[in-house]
């Protein structure tokens, strides 16, 4: 007779590659492990990209708001009501994570350091790809200056292309007032890019 | 200058948001799994998709089952039908057998003691790993079916029936074997690689990595502790050949190797080497899984993994030990540098648990820490500021 220790594991129905993000937010909420590890592996990519366009954030603080949003999810699951995609609700749970981040006055201070080390408008551009990437960069200190909800909206929205309407439910606001803050945050940003230019 | 909408779109996609390294990557993940593994699970909310999506998945998933049971049905070795389901192996224990499984996804760790296993590895994912450990080696898949025995917590025998096993004994060469290859510890199968068998010697250090053993999981289950080494009873004859000779002096011997390793953690530990430290104390622990040696290996493995600034697996080793040894003597002391690790990531209810319970501990140096760390978390609490934890330095023999 064997006396094998069968140790039963508790596990997502089915393996985690095969599942849906619906299946796999559904493993979150009941504790599955593995169903966040693959929700991670699926999604880090884009969560990554946005939080560090939403935040500023680099290196280590990134890895920890990265980190934050995961360690949300689990508990955040169960408040998934379908209306949105899965990758869509991910950037919601990481705006919210991002909102404290900025709130934190440490990385205020870092922020505006970053910002500080903008090169100024009127310094020489050698070549094309120099005065692309001050462009690059200037927006990137521009869009550090906006509002936190006129921030979200906009990488949400234009760089992220998530959909205006689905946009504007994972973020809980109308989508008039969401229109609105996009069109507000485009309008600051060539104001602050042209003002530079100046 | 005017930007139209694309061109302001085109500019902020440049914004630099690389994606982090493997590395990075992997400590995150790892990171985030760990704590999850310490929270309870949340009562799962009565909404139908996620129902829906949930009846979709077990129906996939017991109809894949179903299949996959009919198809391993006939497999060689699959004595007793499904014996066990591990998240990516289903695992079929011949009699005698005597194993546990230690780790979950995505290191999956089977412990075997004795007895031999027929494991069946499905296709594992990027950066899943899935490993049996004995006392003395580790094999290791990526995807395939294979037979390994144990006797008195010793590798003895591992057959391949599909796909390519990686065998790690004692302090020899890494080897591989494939289909239809057998390796056997001091006799080798005809057609087997040269594999040179583990030896019985104290310098025949073990090369498992108990990290992933020990660190973690809510409630890992208990290494059950090796069998008495003396007329260790063989394993199945059809599989494994005969283990390795052993001495009556055996036992002796094996407590030496694991002082001797004990001795040598201490030594690089002493030496400021923590690095080197943790990853031989981490020997030590598996060397010596269920003797009381094996709890103060733990211990220290966590606190040189600390001091050698590696915080996620310190972490994840902390924890594992105070789940383990919660009577320990060092388990305060243990949630004493766990909570400082947790208050420093910001977790400040991690911190708070961990700080509060060493803060009753008598010995007055973890008592004082833990209180230092509680005044810490109440500032940062109220400022939201950060600073550098003091370390609580734990004194050793």
């Amino acid at each position: 007779m064997s006396e094998g220790k069968l140790i039963p594991l508790r596990r997502v129905a089915g393996r985690p590659d095969e599942l849906s993000d619906e299946a796999l937010l559904a493993g979150c909420a009941s504790g599955e492990r593995a169903a966040l590890g693959a929700l991670f592996d699926r999604h880090h990519a884009a969560v990554y990209r946005f939080l560090a366009r939403v935040s500023g954030a680099v290196e280590r603080d990134l890895d920890d708001l990265v980190q934050a949003t995961f360690l949300e999810v689990p508990g955040a699951a169960g408040r998934y009501r379908g209306t949105a995609r899965v990758p869509t609700w991910l950037l919601a749970v990481a705006a919210n994570v991002a909102r404290h981040h900025a709130r934190a006055e440490g990385r205020r201070r870092k922020a505006h350091a970053r910002l500080a080390e903008v090169p100024p408008g009127g310094s020489p551009r050698p070549d094309e790809a120099v005065e692309r990437r001050q462009l690059v960069l200037r927006v990137g200190a521009a869009l550090a200056d906006l509002s936190y909800d006129l921030r979200v909206v906009f990488v949400m929205c234009d760089v992220e292309e998530v959909p205006g309407v689905e946009a504007a439910r994972v973020l809980g606001v109308r989508e008039g007032t969401l229109w609105r803050r996009l069109h507000d945050a485009r309008r600051a940003l060539r104001a602050a890019l042209e003002g530079d230019r100046r | 200058m005017s930007l139209s909408h694309d061109e302001l779109t085109a500019l902020a996609r440049e914004l630099p948001a690389d994606v982090p390294s493997a590395d990075r990557l992997e400590q995150v993940r790892t990171a985030i799994l760990a704590s999850v593994a310490e929270r309870p699970p949340r009562r799962r909310s009565w909404l139908r998709p996620m129902l829906f999506a949930a009846a979709l998945g077990a129906a996939s998933a017991a109809f894949a089952v179903g299949l996959h049971a009919l198809v391993v049905r006939g497999r060689p070795g699959a004595q007793n039908g499904v014996a066990a389901q591990t998240y990516r192996a289903q695992i079929f224990p011949h009699p005698g057998a005597s194993f546990v499984r230690a780790w979950p996804s995505p290191d999956e760790i089977v412990r075997l003691t004795e007895g031999t296993i027929t494991v069946e590895v499905s296709r594992l994912g990027p950066g899943e790993r899935f490993r049996v450990i004995t006392g003395d080696g580790e094999i290791e898949v990526r995807g395939t079916a294979f037979d390994v025995s144990a006797a008195g917590d010793r590798l003895a025998a591992v057959r391949v029936m599909t796909g390519r096993v990686r065998i790690r004994s004692g302090a020899n060469a890494t080897t591989e074997i494939g289909p239809g290859e057998r390796w056997q510890a001091r006799l080798l199968a005809a057609g087997a690689p040269a594999a040179a068998p583990p030896e019985n010697s104290p310098a025949s250090a073990p090369t498992v990595a108990v990290a992933h053993l020990l660190a973690g999981g809510r409630s890992p289950a208990p290494v059950a502790p090796p069998p008495p080494p003396r007329n260790v009873p063989g394993p199945s004859s059809r599989t494994a050949g005969p283990a390795p000779d052993r001495d009556p002096s055996a036992p002796p011997r094996a407590t030496r190797a694991v002082e001797t390793l004990y001795d040598e953690a201490w030594g690089e530990l002493r030496a400021g080497r923590a690095g080197p430290a943790a990853a031989t104390f981490e020997r030590a622990a598996l060397a010596a899984a269920g003797t009381p040696l094996a709890e103060d290996a733990t211990f220290w493995q966590g606190v040189a993994l600390r001091r050698a600034g590696r915080r996620a697996p310190a972490g994840r080793v902390l924890v594992a030990f105070i789940e383990r040894y919660p009577r320990s003597p060092r388990a305060s002391e243990a949630a004493a540098i766990l909570g400082w690790l947790l208050l420093d990531d910001g977790d400040l209810a991690g911190a708070e648990r961990r700080l509060t319970a060493a803060a009753r501990d008598p010995v007055p140096k973890v008592r004082d820490s833990a209180r230092a760390g509680l005044a810490e978390l109440s500032r940062r609490r109220a400022s939201g500021a950060r600073s550098a934890p003091p370390e609580l330095q734990p004194s050793g023999p």
